[in-house]
């Protein structure tokens, strides 16, 4: 039987469903009763038949048994119907549980678990937990209790025949709880190569451009060929695992019909047990079968379930290493930054050193340095997507790790190189699927950016379909998107990463426009690799090798000769001159 | 039903191993354990002469090789459906690569894998298997029912008759199933879609503090596939307890009219109960019938799910047979294609529009002759990176032509590939493996290319930072590297391809004045060798073109 750990975690989410238990398990009562009165019954007709009774009695006899037959199909549609939606209530619930978990896991986590293998986690495997709830609760305790049902009238015709059917039961099910170890290893070893085939074709069907434009397609086969040629290999140890599994199962119930019916036949010559009871222990021992098969082949179902379960509730129990504050308040309107004496690395190696620096409300600050210099981290530490090593971070005057995570994040927006949309309407790329903000806010965060004409050009406005179905959007739109869902959430700090890099001079307009509207009043961190999008800024910084090389006012940096920056500006040739 | 046979032929000695099995434990063991039993029933009962023991020797020795059989059925049946799963995900991916050019990808890549995950059980597990089995079940139908027949004819007519009738129904509801079915699966591909986009974009989700809005929606489209599959499910449920439970009916109908007979002895214990065993097993014939036809009904539907992966070819496509190597080593990879030395590209008149949006690039011509630098440029929107696209077949072209040394291109996606062409696009992906395996893709190792091209992207120094140099795995989609990085070993992906003509897409856009500088001064110090179409705003980039192509709405602005 399952451990405790599982069979709590089972509970919890069957425990807000009792009015549907309990119904379920009427049913289940209701069914059995009605499949065991049965063989009842032709028993009772043989024996009276051959005792030469009234034809009326066994007519009435056999009306009943008619009647049983019609409240059986009905009483088994209910039950699976009842089960069936017990089932997917709960994996829904455990479905939510997990993606909400998952999106509160912090970045070191995502970076490690791809989308194809999370995806495998929080659909894949919560789908065999509810194959599990369903089937595994309608079959296993269904057929347990049927079971029982049976070898309860068995003993109640004979003692012998009871007896020895029960010794039989007790040691199939004893062999079917704990002898399956063997098939869970395997069907465990195949949801791993599966997930790994998923997350392949995950990678693959995103890259298809990548693949195809730089001849990839059969080095990208070969890939799918190495992956299902071990699940191939996988899959079938698994099943032919299984199959022994039960097989063996059932040469022993072969043994035990054949024994009771031997028993049976002996029984009968000192009279002990009438032909029709013969029948009956005949009709009996062939309904062993049935749960019993029941019972292994979903043990099967149970150990795919255990599988999942363990990855789940692990996924569960993976704790992000940010953790919420105690809560502290942040001060209404723009907000200060300050980084003081930071010290962080992703692994081993130094990526910040020491990197201190203040940014006073409604100042903008342009972050520079070459690729790999520590920028994009500076912006992942604001957010706390990873904590610091040393040091601190505070926004508004207060460490970011005394502030709760959702209260931090609402105050501070941030405008990624590359913005992810989702298949979907306009509506809810922008409002990211928030149901309390009306059409009317929207059309005015477009107004508000300056971006009333553009949003008036699209063919279906507000219901305008976007995603990876409808290529509709190039990479400088998706980015006006991105300004607006930040617009929206009115950060006190706004973080632009890259935001402007890709945009081209002649449009550019439209989009400072809306990146200066976006940041007046605001704190502003953004984060260049180009000269010409540190314009907007008060004060510049410049890291090297995870060190502030130089930070101070922007006007004042480009005048002094022997800044950096200065230097930056003159070896950027042909650039757009940085207006002093 | 032709896409079945064609898979059926695929696996021809599995499914005639399957079938045999089928014939062996649905009709040869129930017919003998029947004719056991009634023997056992009429000797206990005093009805005919006979040991006992005899009787029940049989049943054993039956029941002991039914037991057998069944352990043997398993390697057949699982090379038969494991097979066809891999040749069914063979052929999709195929066809995905074959036809991206020309029609994309036209789902999201979450609802591509889960049609990709499930479609193939459900074409084999259930339906293909099902038809096998049902040869054996069949067979049994008939030679069982003569033998009832021989029994007694009234009492056989009693007992088949509701058999016949719960086939017949379950026939006619079967399409309405077949309508629940697709109408879950759906479902199911919309949850699919949704969970892998919201994990996929979890950054943007999590820093906009929007999670709690995502799972809200992500419990919605859960429901709504909770109403679906229920209904799905109670359908099918409904059809297929009917069909089991009419047999007790016949079962039933046996008694009733055959009191008389079996309180007069014509029709005995032993007969009622061959009656029980036979009847118990055709219990399942209509079942299996009503499930077999709903599942090939349902196999339609999931070969039109992996077809819509692959539009522009033909459902064939699907099932067509291939070698799929879940045996023995993989073939050795074929030399790469030889040099075609490019003289001059023109494109003439191209046309592209997106479906959805209008947008895209209209009459676009150009000519790139050897050994010159073409950048494209424009306004957000203009169709800049379209054009690349259409220019290299990553999308279908809606008129006009591309030549290569003055020679139309018929299938340019296929054409435009190393050693011709290769790219670096503007939003590169890389792959969970190696920095070297991300560089060379498939290609046999060389060192020496590798360190050149590696050099070309201006990358050699954060090769020699990094801990394990080009053997770092990269990370899902290269996570591990900067955006820069990744740029750069696009780029140094692209170089390593040996190409004539060089595609770039806004390769400066992640990287910094410096090394942008660095990565065009390298690649101008190679003039002359290689013919390149970028697209920039870089000033660096557009002093040294040979040509700038202004885009502006999709067409040229500078004729």
């Amino acid at each position: 039987m399952p451990d405790k750990t599982v069979r709590d975690f089972v509970a919890a989410y069957l425990r807000p469903h009792r009015p549907r238990l309990a119904l379920l398990a009427a049913l289940f009562f209701a069914g059995i009763g009605l499949q065991l009165a049965n063989p009842q019954l032709a028993k009772t007709f043989i024996d009276q038949a051959s005792a030469g009774a009234p034809f009326d009695r066994l007519i009435r006899i056999a009306a009943i048994f008619l009647a049983v037959a019609l409240l059986t199909q009905v009483a088994t549609v209910a039950e699976v119907y009842v089960a069936e939606d017990l089932g997917w209530r709960t994996t829904n619930a455990l479905r939510v549980d997990l993606t909400a978990h998952v999106l509160a896991l912090d970045d070191g986590f995502h970076a490690d678990h791809g989308a194809g293998e999370l995806l495998e986690r929080i659909d894949g495997d919560v789908a065999a937990i509810a194959g599990f709830l369903a089937r595994f609760v309608v079959h296993v305790v269904g057929s347990g209790l049927f079971l029982l049902g049976v070898l309860a009238l068995l003993w109640r015709e004979d003692w012998r025949i009871g007896g020895l059917l029960t010794a039989f039961a007790l040691a199939s099910v004893v062999y079917l709880t704990r002898g399956g170890g063997f098939v869970g290893r395997r069907s465990r070893q195949s949801r791993v190569v599966n997930a790994d085939l998923s997350a392949y074709l995950e990678e693959r069907l995103s890259a298809l451009p990548d693949i195809k434009a730089n001849g990839a397609d059969d080095p990208t086969m070969r890939g799918l060929y190495e992956r299902l040629a071990a699940r191939f290999r996988v899959d079938r140890d698994a099943l032919l695992a299984a199959s022994l599994f039960s097989g063996a199962a059932n040469a022993a119930l072969v043994a035990a019909t054949v024994a009771s019916l031997a028993t049976a036949a002996w029984l009968q010559q000192s009279g002990a047990i009438t032909v029709g009871g013969i029948y009956l222990v005949f009709r009996y021992t062939g309904m062993l079968r049935m749960p019993l098969e029941r019972l292994s082949r979903h043990m099967n179902s149970f150990q795919r379930a255990m599988g999942g379960i363990m990855r789940v509730r692990e996924l569960l129990a993976t704790e992000t290493r940010i953790t919420d504050g105690d809560g502290a308040d942040l001060p209404a309107g723009a907000l200060a930054v300050e980084l003081d004496a930071v010290d962080f690395g992703y692994g081993p190696e130094p990526v910040l050193r020491k990197v201190s620096c203040r940014v006073e409300p409604g100042h903008v600050l342009g972050l520079l340095g070459r690729t790999g210099s520590g920028k994009t981290t500076i912006a992942r530490l604001l957010f706390r997507l990873y904590d610091v090593e040393g040091g601190a971070v505070r926004v508004g005057g207060v460490d970011v790790r005394d502030l709760r995570v959702d209260d931090l994040r609402r105050r501070i927006g941030l405008v990624t190189q590359d913005v992810q949309l989702f298949a979907g309407t306009l509506r809810d790329n922008v409002r990211l699927f928030d149901p309390d903000v009306g059409d009317d806010r929207l059309e005015d965060v477009f107004a508000a950016l300056g971006l009333e004409e553009w949003f008036a050009e699209l063919p279906d406005g507000l219901d305008t379909v976007l995603g990876p179905t409808a290529r509709g959007l190039s990479a400088g739109e998706a980015q006006l998107v991105a300004l607006a869902r930040v617009f929206l959430e009115d950060p006190g700090l706004v973080v632009l990463d890259e935001a402007s890099s890709r945009l081209d001079p002649n449009t550019e307009a439209l989009l400072e426009h809306a990146i200066d509207r976006l940041l007046a009043g605001r704190t502003g961190i953004v984060i260049a690799h180009r000269l010409h999008t540190v314009e907007r800024t008060d004060e510049v910084l410049v890291l090297d090798g995870g060190q502030v090389l130089e930070h101070g006012d922007r006007v004042a940096l480009a005048a002094d000769p022997t800044s950096r920056f200065a230097e930056l500006l003159r070896t950027g040739t042909g650039l757009p001159e940085v207006r002093a | 039903m032709k896409h079945v046979a064609t898979l059926i032929r695929f696996t021809w000695r599995y499914f005639t191993g399957c079938t045999a099995f089928g014939i062996l434990l649905y009709c040869v063991a129930p017919l003998a354990l029947g004719l056991a039993t009634r023997a056992f029933f009429d000797r206990v009962a005093g009805e005919t002469a006979g040991a006992v023991w005899v009787a029940v020797a049989l049943v054993a020795a039956i029941q002991a090789g039914e037991v057998l059989s069944e352990l043997a059925v398993g390697r057949t049946w699982s090379g038969f459906c494991y097979e066809t799963h891999t040749l069914l995900q063979r052929n999709t991916l195929a066809g995905i690569l074959r036809g991206f050019g020309r029609f994309g990808l036209r789902v999201p890549p979450g609802d591509a894998i889960s049609r990709f995950r499930d479609e193939p059980p459900s074409i084999t597990m259930g339906s293909m298997d099902g038809v096998a089995d049902l040869v054996g079940r069949g067979l049994f139908a008939l030679v069982g029912g003569a033998v009832m027949w021989r029994i007694d004819p009234v009492l056989t007519l009693a007992a088949f008759s509701p058999v016949v009738v719960s086939s017949a129904v379950s026939d006619a509801l079967g399409t309405r199933s077949a309508v629940h079915g697709a109408a879950a699966q759906e479902s199911t591909g919309r949850l699919t879609a949704f969970l892998g986009e919201l994990v996929a974009a979890n950054l943007a989700v999590r820093v906009a503090g929007a999670a709690p809005h995502g799972v809200r929606r992500l419990a919605e489209i859960s429901d709504t596939r909770r109403r679906l599959s229920l209904r799905d499910r109670v359908f099918a449920e409904t059809v297929n307890s009917m069909n089991f439970h009419l047999v007790h009916v016949g079962t039933g109908a046996v008694l009733l009219l055959g009191a008389g007979k079996i309180r007069s002895g014509s029709f005995s214990v032993g007969d009622f109960a061959l009656f029980v065993v036979f009847l118990d097993q055709l219990t399942y014939l209509p079942a299996e019938i009503g499930r077999v036809l709903t599942e090939l009904k349902r196999t339609r539907v999931s070969i039109d799910r992996l077809h819509a992966l692959m539009p522009g070819e033909s459902r064939e496509a699907v099932v067509t047979a291939a070698p799929i190597h879940v045996r023995g080593p993989l073939p050795p990879v074929p030399p790469p294609p030889a040099a075609d030395r490019l003289e001059r590209l023109d494109v003439v008149g191209l046309t592209c529009i997106h479906g959805t949006s209008g947008r895209g690039v209209i009459d676009v011509s150009l000519s790139l002759r050897r050994g010159s630098f073409t950048v494209v440029t424009g306004r957000i929107g203009s169709g800049k990176t379209t054009l690349l696209h259409a220019v290299l077949g990553l999308l279908p072209s809606d008129g006009g032509e591309i030549r290569w040394n003055g020679t139309l291109v018929d299938d340019t996606g296929a054409f435009l590939v190393p050693p011709r062409a290769a790219f670096t696009p503007q939003v590169p992906r890389l792959f969970s493996e190696t920095l070297r395996a991300n560089l060379l893709l498939g290609r046999p190792a060389d060192e020496e290319a590798v360190g050149a091209a590696v050099r070309a992207a201006v990358l050699e120094d954060d090769v020699a930072a990094l801990d394990v140099g080009l053997d770092t795995i990269v990370g899902r989609r290269g996570v591990k590297l900067s955006g820069g990085q990744i740029q750069r070993a696009a780029a140094a992906r692209m170089f390593l391809r040996d190409a004539e003509l060089l595609v770039l897409d806004d390769l400066s856009s992640a990287l910094d004045v410096a090394t942008e500088t660095e990565l065009w001064r390298r690649l101008f110090a190679r003039r002359g060798e290689v013919t390149c179409l970028v697209v920039s705003h870089s000033p660096i980039a557009l002093a040294n073109a040979d040509q700038v192509v202004v885009l502006d709405d999709g067409r040229v602005a500078n004729p």
